[in-house]
């Protein structure tokens, strides 16, 4: 058995990511709650922000289009790929900033608060009708998880080549 | 048609909203008749939730079938049902084991789906004229003939009466045990109802409200008054000094202390002291991974500071969730049928539609003397 068979399909899949974002933002409010220092609480926003960013690429890579081949419901679609254009823009706030500014936390928080509202949206609606329509979502799981591990090492490689360009 | 609407915290009113339709062939859409408010509608009422305005509140609903779709063989408009406030798909892992609660179809991603819930799906509420009821055949519960006459007895099927015996079914109670159920609100008192069906040789039901603690004593339980917060020490007394066999919590986060603040860690560290060494608890009063609008730290993050340590050394057991009404509808309906239980005991008013926003408030301040609201939307105010 292949590691991406353990996936029921792309829905299960997807849902994982916005469990295990849902558990770093509620680990980030409790640093906040516990006067944690910046420098422990940026690795915990790092995290998020690369698990966003790859998320929100395998879904609109492969996801979305797949979905909205079969249920023709273009609009339900383009309303998800502007909420993750706001996610993303977020994300590169909080990455040009420093965890030591004013604004840090509450940006991360702010983020956390689309995500919610994100994964809401897709849970009620695009899983759901995604579910009911004739798209392959077994299959889909596969290309998700080959393309998901593919991003998440190209991006933990990406940091360090960041900065010795800076 | 007329719905109840959440507008934002503490704050519904009645109005005119498209009606619910079929959207689906396995649908069946249903009149409701009656529909409760249940405890749990308060925590979305008070702003607590993701719920976001303009969605219809109401999981607690009998109903009359007025259209079934092609896909569904079992029910007949006309037919008099029960829904269970879970909505099932019958084909899921979970669904199959009869743990309809945690369907895995009916709310992609989570486990479970319920009408008018926040993080439940989408699914509209019942506080309304109209419900659409997915996979009809199976979630509706066809009643008996006679359920007309005892349709208040009848709507506790939907929610409070299967999750008080899911409660006692946690715990595990079995004949001539003792039981202690923390909360007096309708659902402890369902579990109470459940304990002494069971043949418990002993209830003894924990609140602080006297109208609860009234009707508790009704179905043959033992009041106890924690006003004093001296419950602990009665209960003990009562079996002992070694606690009883079972225990439930029928209460949740939002439980209260002396003066009625909110302190989360109370019924379950109680239950902890009261329950004697190898005894077993159940929990259904509702806990949330997350509380964003709480005063404390621990209750932020949806944590308690949990006596885990005196839990251990008694050699304890503890299960917890929301109940699978569709396990125990169907037989706790008979118990009806045949007269030989009458869960509408506890109802204390009963309301057209158009008075609700009164009864959310009268029921989130624990007005003395509203125990139980049924809303009749066929009713004229």
């Amino acid at each position: 058995m292949k590691p991406a068979d353990a996936y029921e399909d792309a829905v299960d899949l997807l849902d994982a990511d916005h469990k295990a974002v849902k558990k770093l933002f509620i680990d980030f409010n409790a640093m906040c709650d516990d006067g944690a220092s910046p420098q422990d609480k940026q690795p915990v926003v790092d995290k998020i922000c690369q698990a966003l960013l790859v998320h929100a690429r395998i879904e609109e890579e492969i996801f979305y289009p797949a979905v909205r081949a079969a249920t023709g419901d273009d609009a339900l679609l383009e309303e998800a790929e502007e909420e993750h254009a706001q996610v993303k823009e977020t994300v590169a706030q909080l990455q040009a900033m420093d965890a030591s500014d004013a604004q840090y936390d509450d940006t991360v928080k702010r983020l956390g608060e689309l995500v919610d509202a994100h994964v809401l949206e897709e849970r009620e609606r695009i899983f759901l009708e995604a579910r009911q329509s004739p798209a392959d979502l077994r299959g889909l799981a596969d290309r998700l998880f080959d393309r998901r591990k593919a991003l998440m090492s190209a991006s933990r490689k990406k940091p360090a080549k960041a900065k010795e360009a800076a | 048609m007329r719905a109840v609407v959440y507008n934002g915290p503490k704050d519904v009113s009645v109005r005119n909203v498209p009606d619910a339709r079929i959207e689906r062939p396995t649908d069946v859409l249903v009149r409701i008749t009656s529909t409760n408010i249940c405890g749990s509608d308060l925590h979305m009422y008070e702003g607590r939730t993701s719920m976001k305005p303009g969605r219809i509140f109401g999981h607690e609903n009998p109903l009359l079938a007025v259209r079934a779709e092609p896909a569904v063989d079992r029910i007949k408009v006309g037919d008099r049902v029960c829904l269970p406030f879970n909505i099932g798909c019958g084909f899921c892992a979970n669904c199959e084991k009869g743990l309809s609660g945690f369907c895995l179809t009916t709310n992609p991603g989570l486990a479970g789906a319920a009408y008018g819930f926040a993080e439940m799906g989408p699914y509209a509420g019942g506080q309304a004229e109209l419900l659409r009821v997915p996979y009809g055949d199976f979630n509706c519960l066809v009643l008996p003939r006679d359920s007309e006459e005892k349709e208040n007895d009848y709507v506790m099927l939907a929610d409070i009466f299967p999750t008080g015996y899911h409660a006692t079914e946690l715990a595990g109670v079995m004949p001539g045990e003792s039981v202690v159920i923390y909360g007096g609100g309708p659902v402890g008192l369902m579990a109470a109802c459940a304990s002494m069906i069971k043949g418990a040789s002993q209830v003894m039901v924990v609140d602080t409200h006297k109208d609860r603690l009234k009707l508790a004593e009704k179905v043959g339980a033992i009041p106890i008054d924690d006003t004093e917060g001296n419950g602990v020490e009665r209960i003990m007394e009562l079996t002992g000094g070694k606690g009883a066999d079972r225990g439930c919590e029928c209460v949740g986060y939002q439980c209260c202390g002396l003066h009625q603040h909110e302190v989360p860690n109370l019924t379950m560290n109680n239950l902890v002291a009261t329950v004697k060494a190898t005894g077993s608890i159940g929990v259904v009063g509702v806990f949330l991974p997350e509380d964003p609008g709480a005063q404390e730290k621990l209750a932020r993050r949806g944590q308690i500071a949990f006596d885990f340590g005196q839990f251990w050394f008694k050699g304890q057991r503890m299960a917890t969730g929301q109940a699978n009404v569709k396990a125990y509808n169907r037989q706790l309906s008979r118990l009806i049928e045949h007269d030989r239980v009458k869960p509408s005991w506890i109802v204390s008013h009963q309301l057209p539609l158009e008075q609700a926003p009164e009864a959310y408030d009268n029921f989130d301040k624990r007005t003395a003397g509203w125990t139980k609201v049924i809303l009749k939307p066929g009713l004229k105010g």
